[in-house]
């Protein structure tokens, strides 16, 4: 299996298919080689088990702001030949120049396990771990009657060369486990899911959460929905829980923060840099280089080495997330943002660990300061209007707030706001950052794993979409 | 890429390869080519040319199931392929609801679907550059405030085949065309926060064959009236309001009840409609079918994913829950039979009412016409319902102002009940085909 080895290519070959290569201002090819193994869990017993591969070359031919892109599920040298033929196409003319590639080695950071263990972990160490997912989730309580696990880990080795001479190689893990639980009261049934998804090898279970503590949390959340009451509707404080809840921060800041939004003037930031979008309150930023993040890249997807950026600093905005083509053509400094979902993509502008930073009050006093409100603790997504800067999310467990006290948990409610209109009413923000450690995939054409973390934060005013009108 | 005959060889050979060790075996093979270009202020931005292929197979023994997939379909990625089901089957536990197909129900239906058009071969990349930049155009010059965020052209085919331990196979072919623009219009608001708030909408269109898709100019114009539309738009009060899905929201909320109707929800207990066959889950006014054989339909197809021959039957008749939609083994765990349903549903056809959603809105006194959702609050295994949306308010039978940034609430089971008027407007670029529908009543929170 290629996995164990590297990727069977040359500096020669990259060479000879660049030379074959005769229109545009920039070209590079990404190979990638994924090995990726599923396991589920599914009435009491591990009911299946899965394994893909997928390899393939990926060429791309940039002619000032225009980019064409094909790919070929191979390796050898003719096939992309014939790839980066389709690639250029769209080119106009550009300069033919001859390149020898792979001059310049460009390192990964050291973020995360170089030593592909998941491949040299036995299928049957996989099923020991979903099985104490499984007996945890159970024991917590006998109303859960449903339980349902799924395990995917994965292995990606990435070899990248361009036209300007640069290269490199990377080699990167993934372990993702989610579990559903379900809790059957008298009158009712409701769900909880827990999980955990990390750019580490299974030391994950060790290090960062026990498969016994995954379990608990998905069992613990459905037996508490099953006294959720309909949320109210209207206009309300909302205080949200340190870390899950950075996905508010994710939809409303980090999408319309995209530079390929901002070079299509499609983003409510455009051109906004130095003013003031937030309450001085909130900082926010995106960084690709914390070890063992679901974000984190040693380079990103064409070679920009992993970088921390510093998106809205006190309430004032700095900067955009950018891949090479809007970094040019914005006349911007790289963020390194450039990624994709596998070879069979071209890289676009995408977010990696996008947090606020933390502040300054302590976060019992920032629900005690609410009389009636929202408290949310964990989300199922969230989706915005880049345009409008319109967002929605959606919590899969959250409180009411009365009289400064979390009460009763709430069930069916969205909150929707407005991306700029809601940092602007970010009042209190806690001194509890955490990042998540949840399973997040964001979904832009192309889906990537992706970090998220905040501190508990006050926003003084959101609407609350309940079903519970008049309350 | 090869054609369907060559795939439906490759799958047959395979499952010979691994018959042997397993009791059943079935094998997917499926291939695609796509040519995609998007333009931008008249200049190629993207173009994109894709071919690629993948294999699967499921394998059984004692009860026990593992697959395994990848896009090397040489003689020694098959071999991969089954040594990897060969390992992982041995930590699988027997399943007791696992069952081997009836022989009998296997095979492809008799019909004719109309799926392929060999227009595919004319879309060169200039062609599809010349459509996309005129389509540009077409929609810049109906209004001068909008500016474009992309329009993209494209067309792509498919061929595949199924093969399984039955000595059945079988392949399939398709194609696809599709184009579309979006567009951005500056909607600065006074006193807002909000000051670069802009409005972004857009039009598509798709279709197996080429003559079917939406004339360009329509596509345009539509995409500028959904934009500039939008213009200005605000909250609507908090409180409870009669609610007009047009057809595209329609068609999202029809997804979830499919979805909540498929076995492999049901057998889980994440569906709504779980032990519902023949209660009346909806209002007397609406009645929904499985059509696998419609002509030139997106979801139209021969047999499903298990290799059951596909048949048409009703799922709500007048509001009563007839049949769920079932493939082998949902079937057999739900104590039913299948009908040709594994992983959901073909074409699901909302039978029309009259009219269009402009009837619908004119006989409505006061409301929301919904024309966008966002958000996941749509949850099939409760059936509590809550989203993000926009659209516009409603009085008197017309519409007023544009609406945004709310949310609608309610469940499932009362919009299901509370359906009080359909339209006869679905769109056919869809396996959901959906017309318009109004709601009597859900609760709305805005300001």
């Amino acid at each position: 299996m290629i996995i164990e080895s590297r990727i069977p290519f040359s500096k020669e070959e990259a060479s000879r298919i660049f030379s074959r290569i005769s229109k545009g201002t920039f070209s590079d090819i990404f190979l990638q080689y994924r090995v990726t193994t599923t396991v589920r869990v599914e009435d009491g017993i591990l009911k299946s088990a899965t394994r893909s591969v997928s390899a393939g070359t990926g060429v791309r031919v940039v002619d000032g702001e225009s980019t064409g892109y094909s790919f070929c599920e191979s390796f050898e040298p003719d096939d992309i030949i014939r790839a980066a033929g389709f690639a250029e196409a769209i080119a106009g003319s550009g300069k033919s120049k001859t390149v020898s590639a792979g001059k310049r080695e460009i390192l990964p950071l050291k973020l995360y396990s170089q030593e592909i263990p998941l491949l040299k972990t036995d299928v049957s160490q996989r099923a020991e771990l979903v099985r104490r997912v499984l007996k945890a989730a159970r024991s917590e309580s006998p109303l859960i009657d449903r339980v349902t696990i799924s395990m995917t880990d994965s292995t990606d080795r990435i070899l990248i060369f361009n036209s300007e001479g640069e290269w490199g190689e990377d080699i990167r893990p993934m372990v993702t486990l989610s579990v559903s639980a379900r809790a059957s009261g008298k009158n009712n049934i409701q769900f909880g899911r827990s999980g955990v998804g990390m750019r580490m090898g299974f030391e994950v279970f060790e290090q960062v959460e026990s498969p016994e503590t995954i379990g608990k949390k998905a069992a613990k959340q459905a037996v508490t929905m099953l006294d959720a009451r309909p949320a109210p509707a209207g206009v309300m404080p909302v205080v949200l829980a340190a870390g899950e809840s950075g996905v508010l921060i994710h939809e409303s800041v980090g999408h319309p923060l995209e530079a390929d939004f901002i070079w299509k003037k499609a983003s409510a930031y455009t051109g906004r840099v130095g003013e003031q979008v937030a309450s001085p309150l909130c900082t926010v930023v995106d960084d690709g280089t914390i070890p063992s993040n679901r974000g984190a890249l040693g380079f990103d997807d064409e070679l920009t080495p992993a970088k921390r950026s510093i998106l809205i600093e006190n309430g004032v905005l700095k900067d955009f997330m950018n891949d090479r083509i809007t970094s040019d053509t914005l006349k911007l400094k790289r963020t390194g943002n450039g990624r994709r979902e596998s070879f069979q993509y071209p890289p676009i502008p995408r977010m990696r660990a996008t947090f606020m930073a933390e502040g300054e009050t302590p976060a019992d006093e920032v629900v005690a300061s609410v009389k009636k409100g929202v408290y949310c603790v964990a989300f199922s997504g969230g989706q915005v209007n880049i345009a409008s800067g319109d967002f929605v999310f959606v919590p899969s467990e959250s409180y009411l707030i009365e009289n400064g006290k979390i009460t009763s948990p709430l069930k069916n409610l969205t909150l929707i706001g407005n991306g700029p209109d809601a940092l602007n009413r970010v009042d209190m923000v806690g001194n509890d950052f955490r990042l998540s450690t949840g399973t997040w995939v964001c979904g832009k054409g192309q889906s990537v794993p992706v970090g998220i973390g905040l501190p508990t934060v006050r926003i003084s005013e959101l609407t609350v979409g309940g079903s519970a009108n008049g309350e | 890429m090869e054609n369907k005959d060559s795939y439906r060889e490759i799958a047959a050979e395979m499952v010979q390869l691994a018959k042997s060790d397993f009791e059943y075996v079935r094998v997917f093979v499926s291939a695609s080519e796509e040519r995609e270009v998007e333009v931008r202020d008249g200049k190629p931005e993207n173009s994109s040319f894709s071919e690629s292929v993948s294999m699967s197979i499921v394998a059984s023994r004692d009860g026990r199931t593992a697959s395994a997939s990848g896009s090397d379909i040489s003689p020694d990625g098959r071999e991969f392929l089954i040594s990897s089901v060969r390992e992982l089957i041995q930590v699988v536990e027997p399943d007791p609801w696992y069952v081997i197909p009836e022989k009998e129900m296997i095979g492809a239906a008799d019909a004719k679907l109309d799926l392929v058009d060999d227009a595919y071969e004319t879309r060169t990349v200039d062609q599809l550059l010349a459509e996309a930049k005129d389509l540009e155009q077409q929609a810049l010059a109906l209004d001068k405030r909008v500016i474009s965020a992309g329009a993209a052209v494209s067309a792509s085919r498919v061929a595949g085949a199924f093969a399984c331990s039955f000595d059945f196979s079988k392949g399939f072919e398709g194609s696809e065309f599709s184009m579309g623009i979006s567009l951005t219009v500056e909607d600065n608001v006074g006193n807002s926060a909000n000051v670069g708030r802009k409005q972004r909408n857009g039009w598509s269109t798709s279709a197996i064959h080429l003559e079917d898709l939406e004339k360009r100019g329509d596509v345009a114009s539509k995409a500028v009236s959904r934009t500039v539309g939008q213009i200005g738009s605000r909250k609507p009060p908090t409180g409870e309001f009669t609610i007009i899905f047009d057809s595209s929201s329609s068609r999202s909320f029809f997804a979830g009840i499919s979805r909540a109707l498929s076995g492999a929800s049901l057998y889980r207990g994440e569906s709504f409609l779980r032990n519902a066959i023949g209660d009346s889950i909806a209002t007397g006014i609406l009645s929904i079918h499985e059509n696998p054989f419609l002509p030139r339909g997106m979801g139209s197809r021969l047999f499903d994913l298990d290799g059951v021959r596909s048949r048409p039957f009703t799922v709500v008749d007048a509001g009563v829950l007839k049949n769920y939609l079932l493939g082998v083994y949902a079937a057999n765990r739900l104590g039913m039979c299948p009908n040709g349903c594994a992983g959901g549903s073909s074409n699901f056809v909302i039978e029309p009412g009259t009219g269009t959603v402009n009837d619908l809105v004119k006989a409505t006194p006061k409301g929301i016409l919904v024309t966008g959702l966002m958000g996941q609050g749509a949850d099939i295994r409760t059936g509590d319902y809550s989203r993000g949306a926009e659209g516009f308010f409603v009085e008197n039978g017309e519409i007023c102002y544009p609406v945004s940034e709310f949310t609608i609430s309610s469940t499932f089971q009362e919009m299901l009940a509370g359906i009080d008027g359909i339209a006869a407007d679905a769109r056919p670029d869809s396996s959901i085909l959906a017309p318009s529908v109004r709601f009597r009543r859900m609760v709305v929170a805005g300001s």
